[in-house]
């Protein structure tokens, strides 16, 4: 169909008017951040007046931000890295091994989905205080508290599970045939195939860390633990915090997550897609 | 490139899968560097059989030699054996060079070698510009070829194929047939190859051996099995177009010895067969010994053309004599049409006869 005039016009707006929508509130943060003079709570400003890093460094030195993105960043890279390893690992089991009992594991698992935070938050809380057998130590004010609790997690062994089903057992036959051991297999052979899940697993499974509040709140009580989100709402509710100071330190926070979402944009859609197509 | 051959020896093994038994005390010898294809119909055990050797299936009960080599509990990475797969299980992340060599690298040979057998083997096998292509730019029947080269390079003691020709398509079916063929005669390594088609049996194997619901029916030599099959389900699974299985009775009298047809025709049987006067017997013979004349003929069986196939070189007749439903076939042309009224003469040397009871050939004293 030939697109006319006024057609394209319309087009153009709707565009302009979902970027507003969308970036309109990142720009008055921005914008926010960088404006001199400080705004009231719940304000923010269009266009930076006398534009400058000073909230930003104030935010970085003074309020600490580094710290805290530190703990995020521990938490986020060995969290996501465990999850993705003991999720294609438990995926793999799930897919491939007869083992007695395994739908019973598998609904095991399922049911974790089923649960909201908060209901297993009074749980989780009496586990993390109490000392762990054998080893006598807490997870209490600790990365491994912050950490452990979401290394196992059902969305991303289901996904794992479904691509991995979908690969013909011949490669892995054929691949015993030629020598490999049953964990070159998994390395060399199923991994590979299921790359693209493992995109989409690795970033979900990034935000879903990274955007954890309850999880640190119940496990850290030492302020130098705290996490972004954490300190995020701890310094909300700071009445001798200034609102442009905050909101440099949520540009700051953002950051991250900018960046690997721009590293794994192209896994992310493909993983997307073909999660929906499975194939 | 030199092959170390091994002999491939079972002996009374059997597999359960849970209630399930898929093979029955199979036993069988296949020498060194013999071709030997396991034949049989859907469900009768054959790839299991093969799995059996390849290490992929244990087995309930029994043993595996592998070059005189006791490897029953063995895993097939110890077994010095090669499979090439019907779905060709190439690892598709993997370049053919490195799906080439990936067993080697396995096994932790010197890249200088890995890269040296990869490519004599895929000179030998004329994959020499595919080596860096991934198995999704091949076709068919270059997948295939690299797949056989994947069990070249190791150069095992026995090659295992599954049914490695069913996802091709006719023509080149019997392109890469050839070419296996051509393989085993170069590289003499002991070869056992699964199929359902009794043409790539009877054209590549030295021995067939005919399964059905996990037993082994006959095993030998092709034009053994074809000329001398021990009963009726090895007879009607070799040959194209199948045999022809007639319900006849003996009639054994001062004459001779004759079969009656059902429909009351009358052919003489060869005086060797031990048959007994009224025995219910099944008359086999196959499409190419039945001779055919027009209009009636002593000794012969009167039947009407149904329908006739001609692909050219060959003509196919199929006739309906009474309740029997008889197919001849010859090499040269007739002038046959359907509705017309003919004879059937068997060829009285070529007839098997088998009991109708046990269905087991009756053996004709020399």
């Amino acid at each position: 169909m030939q697109e006319t005039l006024t057609m394209k016009i319309g087009r153009i707006v709707l565009y302009v008017l979902l970027l507003l929508v969308f970036c309109g509130p990142f720009w008055g943060i921005a914008a926010t951040a960088f404006n001199k003079g400080t705004v009231q709570p719940g304000q923010l400003v269009l266009w930076p007046q006398q534009p400058t890093f000073q909230h930003f460094v104030f935010a970085w030195v003074n309020v600490k931000a580094w710290l805290y993105l530190f703990n995020s960043l521990v938490v986020v890279i060995i969290g996501t890295a465990l999850q993705t390893t003991v999720s294609a690992l438990a995926a793999y089991a799930l897919a491939r091994k007869t083992f007695r009992g395994a739908g019973i594991v598998s609904l095991a698992i399922l049911s974790t989905m089923m649960l909201p935070d908060e209901v297993i938050a009074i749980p989780l809380y009496l586990i993390l205080h109490a000392r762990l057998p054998v080893l006598d130590v807490s997870l209490y004010n600790s990365y491994a508290g912050m950490i452990l609790p979401i290394v196992g997690w059902a969305f991303s062994v289901f996904l794992l599970t479904e691509f991995m089903k979908a690969i013909p057992r011949d490669l892995e036959d054929a691949a015993r045939v030629d020598g490999a051991s049953e964990l070159q297999i998994f390395r060399l052979v199923v991994l590979p195939l299921v790359k693209p899940a493992l995109g989409t697993t690795t970033i979900f499974g990034f935000l879903m860390i990274w955007d954890q509040y309850l999880l640190p709140l119940i496990a850290v009580d030492n302020r130098s633990l705290y996490t972004i989100p954490v300190i995020l709402r701890s310094l909300r509710v700071d009445e001798i915090m200034q609102q442009n100071i905050f909101i440099a330190f949520t540009v700051i926070a953002t950051i991250p997550c900018i960046v690997v979402y721009l590293l794994l944009q192209r896994h992310f859609n493909r993983g997307l897609m073909s999660g929906a197509v499975k194939g | 490139m030199e092959a170390i051959m091994g002999s491939v020896t079972l002996n009374n093994v059997t597999k359960t899968f849970g209630q399930l038994s898929v093979i029955h005390d199979v036993s069988l010898q296949i020498e060194e560097g013999e071709f030997c294809v396991l034949v049989g119909p859907s469900g009768s055990g054959k790839s299991t059989l093969l799995r059996i050797i390849a290490g992929l299936e244990a087995v309930s009960s029994g043993q595996v030699m592998i070059g005189g080599r006791d490897v029953t509990t063995l895993p097939p990475k110890h077994r010095d054996i090669a499979m090439v797969f019907q779905t060709y299980a190439l690892y598709p992340q993997m370049t053919v060079r490195e799906n080439m060599g990936f067993a080697l690298k396995l096994a932790g040979v010197p890249k200088p070698e890995i890269a040296r057998k990869v490519a004599e083997t895929a000179e030998m096998l004329e994959l020499g510009a595919l080596l860096d292509r991934l198995p999704k730019e091949l076709s068919g029947g270059q997948r295939q070829r690299v797949s056989m080269g994947r069990a070249i390079v190791r150069n095992p003691s026995v090659f295992l194929f599954d049914e490695p020709l069913s996802n091709l398509d006719a023509k080149l079916r019997s392109q890469v047939r050839g070419e296996i063929a051509d393989l085993h005669r170069r590289l003499s390594t002991t070869s056992v190859y699964v199929t359902h088609d009794q043409i790539e049996a009877m054209t590549l194997g030295q021995k067939i051996v005919v399964l059905k619901d996990g037993r082994v029916e006959q095993a030998g030599a092709p034009l053994e099995l074809y000329e001398k099959p021990v009963n009726t389900f090895v007879a009607g699974f070799l040959g194209t177009p199948s045999i022809n299985l007639l319900r006849t009775k003996a009639q054994v009298s001062e004459e001779g010895k004759f079969a009656v047809f059902e429909n009351g025709a009358k052919v003489r049987l060869d005086p060797a067969y031990e048959v007994g006067n009224g025995q219910d017997l099944v008359y086999g013979i196959r499409p190419e010994h039945v001779r055919l004349s027009g209009g009636a003929e002593a000794g012969g069986i009167p039947a009407r053309v149904h329908s006739v196939e001609n692909t050219g070189s060959d003509m196919v007749v199929f006739s309906d004599a009474g309740p029997l439903r008889i197919t001849a076939a010859f090499k040269e042309q007739r002038n046959i049409a359907p509705g017309e009224a003919i004879t059937l003469t068997p060829d009285l040397a070529k007839a098997h006869i088998f009991d109708a009871a046990t269905s087991k050939r009756i053996p004709a004293l020399s």
